[in-house]
């Protein structure tokens, strides 16, 4: 039992996402900000019912809205125009499993027929005249007025769903940067215990802490407290003052039991230690869950702890689905590239799902780093080799003053018959991408090689047309003479012909003289294009 | 290749409801579904199963057939057929918008498109199933291994036609009733007609003929003695006859005639329950219950004051008279253990029966 896909209309900051999924790991990479934990949030919220630990309806809040959608929806009333009262949806396409098939129907925005939950936060029609009379002056208006909102829980069978339970998918959101205090810290970790324990051992739990309550009462020293207490009748009260420990039905053993680690309560135990804990406790637990889903495994976490807790989740994930978010090259590493799920706003992309066989074994091969790169910046330059890279770097901050990863914009410099491969990756995160190629003395070879890219939405392939100057070093001699690359090369040469054949010779070299050196060069046009 | 399925008619009295509970708790394999007509009957069976065991288990669904027409199967696929969620059932009696074609799909089946009618839902169903491609009805066997129909003479019309599709999509299913008791019917519609009432079994025959169910005969009551058993038996001559297992024998068993002065002594003295065709017969002072509320109870002894037609039966002992109400008058009789009584004054008496005189 795993979710397959899964489709956000408006919540927070994805107003559009649809999101294929890996039946049992998922390592979500994205930029901070880029909706990754909103994403956890949103499976989680659908399939347990609630949001920050509480049932939804209690938590409903303005913010759950998109706020470019709230905002449109104000602009829109504002010019006096009639909008759709913004909405929220979240559904999550099940496998087609016999024991899921209650929820199964083909009432979902896709038209499929799967199981599956859907979960919408609408306008109350109750409620809808007195909504319009709220936005007939929507000047003064800037939040959705939730108190006319309602949710709509149902399976894809269009039957409301009135407890977690009738979802047999359980899910564990494991997210530690949440818990903001210690009491809730070990609130959470008593309710992962808890659903470790049979229920006689609740029960034995919780007549223990009982029986120990009413023994505190038997101390020959407390009762003498107590009979001191009684003697003072009248001082205080009319009424015989005594004490007493809570054994009300709100004083159960959750409350009062602290966890320990070797003997240190919880909450006085290292973060990073805290956090791996909860996760290993919910992997622990979680025979019952079907879906863990892990907020940036790496917080407060050395290396080693690190490497080990990663360790742990992939022996113990069983056949069950895991979700995790990082930032950390390392986390994709070890849990291994082929479950990465490349998430940027609602878009998203899966390794594994690259039609090209050889794309794919590349990427699964290629170092984490390299691939969250691509993944992570704004904007990417793809040079050919180390000396390209440095003229490119140099020449964007020529023009910019700083350096382009300062503007998030990254230069990768890869093999030339990588190029491909990361460009089939860039048009399915529609990632813009700039190729800063030599022309090797044929634009119709070259044309020919990147004939599936030449047309791409983003991607731009920067060369010369020039087949005289192929490569990079009779291009700089091109653009700048003989006379700037002496005065930067400190040489002498005679010949334009000798310069380059030193330059082809000392490429590194050569690539670094150009980028420290401070006498003004030009970039060649191809370049100029790329650092724009 | 025998079926998996099967209709099993059960005479009155003879444990239908326990049969079916104590089926539906023998199976550990997924999921059974345990429909039946009424919410009381779903009740009932609660009761039934909760005594035979701590809790229903969770893989029995104890459902009602409407619930079941709109949960299982009208809102999953709706959308091959609808534009709307289906809010839920418009119940009306007699026909729903006549004079609406079927093409105006919404306003045909659709109180403001939200709600269903309840004569059309079952109708909805089949159309959906076809639009979709079968998808209801796949849907349903990955559902259910099982689906257990109780009190299946109720349904009519369309009703028919999705048992008769589940039957074809190989779903294994018990249907348990008693053709004998169709006095509900849990539609309107001219469909299927002519097997409407009592002869929902040759509904049943038909599908035994194309291989879709067998039909087994339950001919033995727990409730009522021999002589009450072949009164019942009477009204379907043509019926297979009933075996009575109880022999309590209590001093005053048996059917019998009272005159109407004599009423209140036999009142007094055995305290039966009173028993009427309808409201339209009058039963002086006495607490009458109807033969159709009667239906699924049992009561020592009753005490019938039959309609017009049935005294006419009394006095001939010609069927005809009671042709039509044949199914009523079965259930009206088999309430009872060990004593039926009718109040009557007629000289003649066509049924094998005892005046009862003040001692």
């Amino acid at each position: 039992m795993y979710i397959q896909r899964v489709v956000i209309k408006n919540y927070r900051c994805l107003k559009e996402a649809d999101v294929a999924l890996n039946q049992n790991l998922n390592v979500i990479v994205g930029n901070n900000e880029c909706g990754k934990s909103t994403l956890l949030e949103a499976i989680h919220l659908a399939l347990s019912g609630q949001l920050n630990g509480r049932p939804l309806q209690m938590e409903l809040h303005p913010y759950l809205f998109n706020a470019e959608l709230v905002l449109e929806y104000f602009v829109r009333l504002t010019r006096g125009e009639t909008p759709e009262p913004p909405s929220i949806l979240i559904e999550l396409y099940l496998a087609d499993d016999p024991a899921l098939s209650k929820l199964k129907g083909t009432n979902n925005t896709l038209g499929l027929d799967l199981p599956g939950v859907s979960l919408t936060i609408k306008l109350n029609p109750a409620l809808s005249d007195e909504f319009a009379q709220y936005v007939s002056d929507p000047s003064e208006i800037r939040t959705v007025p939730i108190e006319y909102y309602m949710h709509e829980w149902m399976g894809f069978h269009e039957t409301p769903i009135l407890n977690a339970r009738e979802i047999p998918l359980n899910s564990s959101l494991i997210d530690a940067s949440n818990i903001k205090n210690n009491a809730a810290a070990s609130r959470y970790i008593v309710d992962i215990v808890k659903e470790s324990l049979s229920a006689k051992e609740k029960v034995d739990l919780a007549l223990t802490y009982r029986l120990m309550k009413h023994r505190f009462l038997e101390q020959p020293k407390v009762q003498t407290i107590n009979d001191a207490l009684a003697a003072k009748r009248g001082m205080v009260s009319e009424k015989a003052i005594s004490l007493s420990l809570d054994t009300s039905a709100r004083a159960t053993w959750e409350a009062g039991i602290m966890p320990h680690l070797d003997d240190i309560p919880l909450p006085l135990v290292g973060k990073g230690e805290q956090n791996a804990v909860k996760i290993k406790l919910a992997m622990e637990t979680s025979a019952k869950s079907h879906i863990i889903l892990i907020e940036e495994a790496e917080n407060h976490l050395s290396y080693s702890s690190l490497n080990e807790l990663i360790g742990h989740i992939s022996e113990n994930a069983g056949d069950r689905q895991i979700f995790i978010t990082t930032h950390s090259s390392f986390v994709l590493n070890k849990l291994g590239v082929e479950s990465v799920l490349l998430f940027q706003r609602g878009a998203s992309v899966r390794l594994n799902e690259l039609q090209d066989g050889t794309t794919r074994d590349y990427f699964m091969k290629l170092p984490g780093h390299d691939t969250l790169r691509l993944i992570l910046s704004k904007r990417t330059i793809l040079v050919e080799g180390p000396s390209d890279e440095l003229i490119v770097q140099r020449a964007y901050q020529k023009k910019h003053g700083k350096m382009p990863l300062q503007d998030g914009i990254d230069v990768i410099s890869v093999n030339s018959l990588a190029f491909k491969r990361f460009l089939a990756i860039a048009v399915l995160l529609k990632k813009e991408t700039d190729v800063v190629t030599d022309n090797d003395g044929s634009v119709d070879a070259l044309k020919k090689k990147y004939a599936d890219y030449l047309q791409a939405q983003g991607v731009s392939i920067q060369y010369d047309d020039d087949e005289k100057a192929n490569t990079l070093e009779p291009q700089l001699m091109k653009k700048n003479g003989l006379k700037i690359i002496n005065d930067v090369l400190e040489k002498a040469f005679e010949t334009e012909e000798d310069a380059i054949d030193f330059m082809i010779k000392n490429k590194a070299d050569t690539g670094l003289r150009f980028f420290e050196t401070p006498i003004a060069w030009d970039a060649p046009d191809y370049i100029a294009r790329a650092v724009r | 290749m025998p079926s998996a399925s099967r209709v099993l008619i059960s005479a009155a009295g003879g444990g239908k409801t326990t049969r079916v509970v104590d089926q539906a708790l023998a199976s550990d394999k997924g999921v059974t579904a345990l429909v039946t007509y009424t919410r009381n009957n779903v009740r009932e069976i609660q009761i039934k199963a909760s005594a035979r065991t701590r809790a229903i288990p969770p893989n029995i669904e104890v459902i009602s057939w409407y619930t079941f027409l709109l949960r299982e199967l009208a809102r999953p696929y709706r959308s091959a057929v609808h534009k709307r969620r289906i809010e839920g059932i418009h119940w009306v009696e007699g026909k729903s918008v006549p004079f609406i074609p079927e093409f105006k799909t919404n306003a045909h089946y659709f109180l403001d498109g939200g709600r269903i009618y309840s004569d059309k839902i079952a109708k909805f169903v089949c159309e959906c199933n076809r639009k979709s491609n079968g998808a209801v009805m796949r849907r349903l066997k990955q559902r259910f291994n099982h689906i257990i129909i109780d009190e299946v003479q109720d349904m009519a019309a369309y009703d028919l036609d999705v048992l008769e599709m589940i039957l074809q999509a190989d779903i294994p299913m018990t249907l348990v009733g008693d053709h004998r008791q169709a006095i509900l019917s849990t539609n309107n519609s001219p469909k299927n007609k002519k097997f409407s009432g009592p002869a929902i079994l040759q509904k049943f025959e038909l599908w035994k003929k194309k291989g879709l169910l067998e039909v087994d005969y339950e001919t033995h009551t727990h409730r009522c003695n021999q002589e009450i058993a072949d009164l019942g038996d009477s009204f379907f001559p043509n019926d297979k006859k009933t075996v009575s297992k109880n022999k309590i024998i209590t001093g005053h068993d048996g059917i019998f005639l009272v005159a109407s002065s004599d009423v209140d002594e036999y009142m007094q003295r055995f305290s039966p329950q009173v028993l009427r065709f309808s409201v339209k017969t009058s039963c002086g002072e006495h607490d009458a219950m109807n033969f159709g509320e009667a239906k699924g109870l049992t009561f020592p002894r009753v005490l019938i004051f039959p309609h017009v037609s049935a005294k006419s039966w009394l006095a001939s002992g010609k069927l005809s008279h009671v042709e039509k109400s044949a199914a009523k008058m079965y259930v009206g009789v088999t309430r009872a253990r060990y004593s039926v009584a009718f109040v009557y004054d007629g000289k003649t008496c066509g049924i094998s029966a005892e005046r009862w005189v003040k001692s």
